[in-house]
């Protein structure tokens, strides 16, 4: 086997594309699991609150959502954390809430990466935070897109 | 020019380079920390993926670490190891950083994160051959082309390896030679690579380029099932120190960074480390 497709075999393995006949490699399970949990402590560090709310479910979902979202292209951890913050938000299964908290988180993300000039999002609340101190309309822009990040949050009026 | 008129080149550009001491793999969660204890931090090694396309808040953070520290850029993604070769839009970022921020040297892995389609995203093991070697020295002559700052190569921990003609510390020795680069050598990649594979590290040390090395990384990581992971999560475990005390004795260290990425602990807690890093560097200066 040349190092050209003894590469593409371990690179389809590690990220579950499924392990060749041909790949007789010990481990090689353990690693795609290691890996996918990199992703995990990278994707919770860009989702903190999502992260909390979660709980051990984060790494539950997680792992369900690294085993459908195959990177193809670059997995750069910011936009493995937008997709699965993506996928949670969009999930109607959850409480608004934490729907609302994966939401802004994603807005967040997608605000800090280079390139989007302007992002708005709307967090609502359910009532039962003692400390919902996202509830508003958060929005964040830049003047131009080399310049600084900018951010205000609208918060509900009572 | 006979090869070894090109190893005592290559052992002399070494002891060209400057005397950095102990310094820290630059987080953001350790600004505050870094910035109040920057006396004691003459050097920090920065991940250059996280500023190949810097934001305005990127390019202002870059310029006030540079001037305050030292900076080595650390690559991740270049991925030297690529049979497929090297991603050209890639490396053009990456020589843009390194002109913006003339370090001393800079640092890739001895790895692959990339075949075919598919981004790995992580630093994964190359099979300890001569084509492998072969593909590295490739890649790293076209990479030299476009950045003339000098390259210091790190051997990577893997919880796998794969069939090959030669054991780690030959490859490693290879690799070196056939590329003319600084070594890098993660001290805790070289203990956890013994402990998985049943090798003596300190064995191993007589058969590394040490006259290469340039500069070390150390940092703890833990134990799953019956495998040692390099997770950068833990304090430096002592075999991991008892090592860097050997090699700090034998190779013209100019350079060793603390790595440290998850469970990050009080600052005070990394000082400790940086600290004991620099006494055992001062040894090798007295």
């Amino acid at each position: 086997m040349t190092l050209a497709e003894l590469q593409t075999q371990l690179a389809r393995a590690l990220t579950g594309h499924g392990i060749s006949e041909n790949l007789n490699v010990a481990n090689v399970t353990l690693a795609a699991e290691l890996l996918v949990a990199k992703r995990r402590i990278e994707a919770a560090s860009w989702l903190p609150r999502t992260s909390r709310i979660l709980g051990s479910e984060f790494v539950r979902r997680f792992a369900r959502f690294a085993k459908n979202h195959r990177p193809s292209g670059s997995i750069h951890p910011r936009t493995d954390a937008i997709d699965f913050a993506t996928a949670i938000a969009a999930d109607r299964g959850l409480p608004r809430r934490t729907r609302d908290v994966a939401a802004y988180e994603e807005a967040q993300a997608r605000a800090g990466a280079p390139g989007p000039l302007f992002i708005a999002q709307r967090v609502q609340t359910d009532g039962t935070q003692r400390d919902d101190t996202l509830a508003g309309i958060h929005l964040w822009w830049r003047w131009s897109r080399r310049s600084h990040l900018r951010y205000v949050h609208l918060p509900w009026s009572k | 020019m006979a090869a070894d008129a090109v190893a005592a080149v290559a052992v002399a550009a070494v002891t060209d380079l400057p005397f950095l001491g102990a310094g820290l793999g630059y987080r953001a969660p350790l600004r505050s920390g870094i910035y109040q204890h920057r006396h004691e931090l003459p050097v920090l090694e920065i991940i250059a993926d996280d500023y190949l396309n810097p934001t305005g808040e990127q390019r202002d953070e870059l310029d006030l670490l540079a001037a305050h520290f030292v900076l080595l850029p650390h690559a991740l993604g270049l991925s030297l190891g690529s049979a497929d070769g090297i991603d050209g839009k890639y490396l053009d970022q990456l020589a843009a950083l390194i002109e913006r921020l003339h370090p001393p040297w800079w640092s890739e892995h001895i790895a692959f994160t990339r075949a075919g389609a598919i981004d790995i995203g992580h630093l994964t093991p190359l099979p300890f051959t001569h084509e492998a070697v072969d593909t590295l020295a490739t890649n790293v002559a076209k990479v030299n082309r476009v950045i003339s700052t000098p390259l210091i190569l790190e051997n990577s921990a893997a919880t796998f390896t794969l069939p090959g003609d030669m054991d780690e510390p030959a490859f490693l020795s290879a690799v070196i030679a056939a590329t003319n680069c600084g070594f890098l050598l993660d001290v805790t990649n070289l203990h956890v690579n013994a402990v998985n594979q049943g090798f003596s590290a300190s064995g191993a040390l007589d058969r590394l380029p040490l006259d290469h090395v340039v500069q070390l990384h150390f940092t703890g990581g833990h134990r799953r099932v019956d495998l040692e992971i390099d997770s950068h999560a833990y304090p430096t475990p002592e075999p991991v120190w008892t090592l860097m005390a050997e090699i700090c004795r034998r190779a013209p260290v100019r350079a060793a960074i603390l790595e440290r990425d998850q469970r990050l602990p009080p600052i005070g807690e990394l000082l400790d480390e940086v600290r004991r890093a620099k006494a055992l560097l001062r040894e090798l200066h007295s």
